[in-house]
């Protein structure tokens, strides 16, 4: 089957390139006006071919076009759409640039010029334009790039508050979370509550659900491939913003004009600064977190182009305490530090390199940390203790990427890379020079995982689009190797103009794992390989769906279903815990291996997504139907149980109206079904028989039918808590004052107040006659008001 | 400076910290009727064959919170009835030992045998559950060491065995070892579970099929050795059911709101607890 598929495959190429004999390549880079930003997923479109392109991540576009004069139009959301008549006589470089940041209600384009949902092969892929994210409300008005693609359907929420995304059924460790081509291994500031990316810097942001196109690997059930702006080649400019719990700053601008520019964008809390004063001298706290996101880029020409980016973020939380004691004889002194730290660091250099006209190269060198340290130093009279517990993972990867323009009808993607993944699980370092024991431990695991893939894009005359593509992949630790093969398929047919019908087909390998405790993103969470005993996590998934493009410009109609079955899926076995953080040193025990276990889970479901990104009244309203189950053999003893995060229906509304250039009203309303709990039900007694007894035919006193009385948990998630629902609003004044634009935001999250249920204990309590268990649910947040001024210059 | 300080940290409190009470309320607990626990191993090496019922306890009902005796009162109405093949027997309530107990010829507890349990008490639904006896004998013991050794600082006896796994997937095994001993200070016989310093009393061939399996004891103490002449080594092979549900009571936890629930295994078709079956061999390993 796969043999006949590349033959086929390889014939459609190859009629391709014999059909091109007169035609002539249009080729070059779409920009912003004004900043020179190169623009990725710009619409190239020739109408009278019903033919186009769109730009790549470095905003190159090439297309090839018969002899002749031909309309081309750039088309991009949130941009002025500009049209050319060229003539074709010979191969053509054209340089565009694309009026930017103009208001989304000022763009007057037809249906024709949008960029057409229903005209790309790929699907289940969510483009969110960063102003949309900027204009919705958001928790204590702290944009959030996570929380905005949470509204997306296929795309669900965990807990209240929390950032992690659970798409089509799969966990937050299964989306593979790209910034600048570095992977991030956690997106979460404050226990989860923010996610670390805050969209000033950010200048595109795509989110894949399924069908993965082949250049994609590693994780089973997204990607979310984030682009930082590259700053101003222009002039200097900037935005700054001042919010309840933090305020940011970004600034960019040329370094040598039209040549080569920076960004510096940097975010902190000041919480901690703001109560610090307040605090007794010897009983210090604090909490903050900040984010740094720079780049740089030198443009040599049109054939090469250098970016180096990173990405520098870091949450802390200490105690300080000091005082007195007193003994029978003497006044003593103590002192005790402690806290924990976790921090992300990325590091990207690209090089872009243009061989012709029709083929473009990019090299990237890699660096990627995340590491949590937990340390605590006491000192008395009786001497010092210190412990420093440190778990991360740290990767250096090259990746090289070819696209190949070959013909109007076929473009070939492929690429190569590489990571060298350092899992540090635990380290620990104990010295008590009290009891003199002293304590070094470090678990470490090296493994290389590697790619190379190739997409092969056919257009068919206009009526159909299909991407085949190939990915094989490998990962090597500890002398155990893993190779897979992972073929990709996206398939798309235009039934009718601006409707098509579309399907896919991904197969997906995942080598690292994050262990987990609350699912809840606690930086506590250790990321982990695939060793000789755990196995790597497969997914297939197949989607199918229609997607209609509206006359009412801007607005578009997909609906999808999906099917994804994965297997050696981790989870974890009745009573494991990973959670460290009460005793540090209970890491030198830590035998992770021992406490999970593989199985499969299966998902299933539809998605709705009515989205209209332009126009003074915008937003989308976005539905699932889903089910999640999940089978363990040593879980549920062996019986498919609920996921935690199934959920039966989940809505999103999100409406942004310009009432008029100064004033932007915006609302969204979630609904959810409640996550899928272990309940406690009843208390039983358990007895264990012991054999010698009744051989020998003595009683053991206290040991046989020793009574002990456990829990009925019912089956494993067999209970529903309560839906969630909630209400945003906010309202911003935008005012242009003489040198800066200002907006005043205001926010109100849960408007409504709903109480929504964040966890759920049973509280006890005691009288004379006995106790009573009652069945509590805990709410976080409440309508909770926001403020914040921003400018931008 | 310090007002807008104030101002500032009272915002922040007022955003962040709202009232605690005002976020935790009271859920309607789903319904949860008592469900009938029934526990019962069955084996041909056993004299008697004893069935306990008792009720389970909704934590959303108003509890005594007292002795377990008097929580989990043993269930004296039932009607108990184990079958195997044509043959059926009705198992009586023996006060005394507060279980259901009959001798076993009347049932005629066999290797192999397949019998059912069924557990009837008014206002419940009938519950009921099978198993099957195992029918392979048990695995030699193979007693490959003993000693006195002084890692305590006493001269303390210990010894090593193993045992081979059955040929075939599916064998599940319980091992224990024991003493009895005089103690001529109460003039009584005493007895005493010996722990494993190497190996696990509960284990399965899953991940060792037709391996061995190896334990050494903790030593014992003087004390033990003085007074008596052997140590008791049983092995028992036990079916799928009770390995489940051993190796979920013995991994059950109550306290860590961090780690995973672990419920405990029931083979009790509409109610709680386990009926399973095992086939055992005992061993004497006299102190040398």
């Amino acid at each position: 089957m796969l043999k006949k598929l590349i033959v086929f495959i390889l014939l459609i190429a190859g009629t391709g390139t014999l059909c091109a004999q007169t035609r002539y390549t249009l080729s070059g880079y779409v920009r912003e006006k004004g900043t020179h930003e190169l623009l990725p997923g710009v619409n190239i479109y020739v109408p009278s071919l019903r033919n186009g392109t769109v730009t790549n991540n470095y905003g190159f576009y090439s297309l090839s076009l018969p002899e002749g004069t031909c309309e081309v139009i750039f088309s991009y959301i949130g941009y002025q759409t500009v049209s050319y008549q060229i003539v074709f006589d010979q191969n053509r470089d054209l340089e565009v640039n694309l009026s930017g940041s103009i208001a989304l209600s000022e763009v007057t384009i037809t249906a024709e010029e949008i960029t057409r949902n229903s005209e790309n092969s790929q699907m289940s892929m969510v483009v969110l334009p960063v102003q949309q994210i900027k204009n919705i409300p958001a928790f204590l008005g702290e944009k959030d790039v996570f929380k905005a693609l949470q509204l997306m359907p296929g795309v669900q929420k965990g807990s209240e508050g929390s950032s992690g995304l659970y798409v089509r059924g799969g966990g937050p460790d299964q989306n593979l979370i790209i910034l600048d081509d570095a992977p991030v291994y956690n997106a979460s500031h404050l226990f989860g509550f923010f996610s670390i990316f805050n969209g000033d810097a950010l200048k595109s942001i795509e989110l894949t659900k399924g069908g993965f196109p082949a250049r994609f690997g590693g994780r089973l059930s997204s990607v979310v491939e984030m682009t930082m702006k590259d700053g101003n080649k222009t002039k200097l400019s900037g935005e700054a913003g001042i919010g309840l719990i933090s305020s940011r700053l970004l600034l960019e601008g040329p370094i040598i004009k039209e040549k080569a520019s920076f960004i510096v964008s940097a975010r902190r809390t000041y919480i901690d600064a703001l109560i610090r004063p307040m605090m007794p001298r010897d009983e210090k706290f604090g909490y903050y977190f900040y984010d740094l996101n720079a780049k740089v880029n030198y443009d040599f020409g049109r054939k090469d182009k250098l970016y180096l980016s990173g990405y520098f973020g870091r949450d802390k939380f200490s105690i300080v305490d000091r005082g007195n004691y007193y003994d029978e004889f003497n006044q003593n002194q103590y002192s005790t530090e402690a806290g924990l730290y976790w921090q992300n660091a990325t590091s990207t250099i690209r090089w872009n390199h243009l061989f012709n006209n029709k083929v473009f190269a990019n090299t990237s060198a890699i660096f990627s940390r995340y590491n949590l340290t937990i340390y605590d130093k006491e000192k008395d009279n009786s001497g010092t203790y210190s412990l420093k517990y440190y778990s991360g993972i740290r990767d250096f990867a090259l990746k090289y990427d070819l696209e190949y323009h070959a013909t109007p009808t076929y473009t070939l993607r492929t690429g190569i890379q590489t990571t060298q993944h350092r899992f540090t699980p635990s380290a620990v370092v104990e010295k008590d020079s009290q009891t003199l024991e002293n304590f070094d431990q470090k678990t470490i695991y090296d493994s290389f995982e590697s790619g190379l893939y190739a997409e092969n894009q056919f257009n068919f005359g206009g009526k159909a689009q299909l991407n085949a593509g190939f990915r094989l992949s490998h990962f090597a630790v500890d002398g155990e190797y893993y190779l897979a093969p992972e073929p990709r398929m996206s398939f798309n047919f235009i039934l009718s103009k601006g409707f098509s019908a579309k399907a896919a087909y991904a197969e997906m390998n995942q080598y690292i794992h994050l262990l987990s405790n609350t699912g809840i993103g606690l930086p506590t969470d250790l990321w982990v390989p695939s060793t000789t005993r755990v196995k790597p996590q497969n997914s297939r998934q197949l989607s199918a769906g229609l997607a209609r493009d509206l006359n009412n410009p801007g607005l578009s109609v997909t609906l999808e279903g999906y099917y994804k079955w994965s297997k050696n899926i981790l989870g974890y076995k009745p009573g494991a815990s990973f959670l460290l953080i009460d005793d540090p040193s209970e890491a030198r025990n830590f035998t992770w291996q021992d406490n999970v276990t593989a199985g499969k889970s299966l998902s299933y479901g539809a998605e709705l997504l009515i989205h209209k990104k332009t126009g003074r009244f915008s937003g989308w309203i976005g539905y699932t139907l889903s089910w999640t189950k999940l089978k363990f053999d040593e879980i549920n003893f062996g019986e498919y149980f609920w996921a935690k995060y199934d959920r039966r229906h989940d809505l999103s509304v999100v409406a942004i109206y310009e009432i008029n250039p100064r004033v932007t009203l915006s609302g969204t309303w979630v609904y959810g079904t409640g996550n899928a709990i272990t309940l406690p039900q009843a208390d039983f007694p358990v007895l264990i028989n012991n054999p010698i007894e009744n051989l020998l035919g003595e009683h053991f006193s206290g040991y046989y039918y020793y009574p002990q009385s456990v829990t009925d948990y019912g089956r494993v998630n067999s209970y529903r808590i309560k839906a969630y629902h909630r209400l945003d609003l906010s309202v911003q004044f935008h005012k242009q004052m003489k040198r800066w634009e200002r907006t005043w935001e205001f926010g109100l999250y849960n408007a409504y107040s709903r109480k929504n249920p964040f966890f759920y204990f049973i509280d006890e309590t005691y009288t004379e006659y006995g106790s009573r268990s009652t069945l509590k649910q805990v709410s976080i947040f409440p309508i909770i008001p926001s403020v914040s001024y921003n400018i931008k210059f | 400076m310090k007002n807008i300080h104030t101002l500032l940290l009272s915002l922040v409190v007022l955003v962040l910290f709202p009232s605690c009470d005002q976020l935790i309320s009271e859920i309607d607990a789903p319904p949860s009727e008592p469900k009938l626990v029934v526990y019962s191993v069955i084996s041909p090496q056993d004299s008697v064959v004893e069935v306990r019922v008792y009720k389970s306890n909704p934590l959303f009902n108003k509890v005594n919170y007292d002795y377990f005796d008097n929580r989990f009162p043993p269930v004296t109405n039932a009607t108990v009835l184990m079958s195997s093949g044509s043959r059926s027997v009705t198992i009586p309530y023996d006060e005394e030992n507060e279980t259901y107990r009959i001798d076993a010829s009347a049932i005629d507890v066999e290797a192999g045998m397949h019998y059912v349990l069924m557990v009837m008490v008014p206002e419940f639904s009938q519950v009921s559950a099978e198993c099957t006896v195992p029918e392979q004998a048990p695995p030699d013991i193979e007693i490959t060491g003993s000693g006195f050794t002084q890692e305590t600082g006493m001269e303390e006896w210990y010894f090593e065995f193993k045992f081979k796994d059955l040929p075939g997937p599916g064998h599940n095994y319980l091992v224990n070892a024991a003493i009895l001993y005089y103690d001529p200070w109460m003039d009584e016989t005493h007895n005493y579970f010996n722990g494993f310093k190497q190996g696990t009393p509960l284990v399965t061939d899953k991940s060792n099929d037709g391996g061995y399996f190896y334990y050494r004891t903790y030593p014992n103490a003087p004390v033990h050795v003085e007074n008596s002449d052997k140590v008791w080594v049983s092995l028992s092979l036990i079916d799928e059911h009770y390995y489940l549900y051993a190796q979920s009571v013995n991994n059950f936890q109550d306290e860590n709101p961090f780690s995973e629930p672990t419920p405990v295994y029931s083979n009790i078709d509409g109610g709680l607890g386990v009926f399973a079956a095992m086939n055992s061999v005992l061993k004497a390993v006299p102190f040398e």
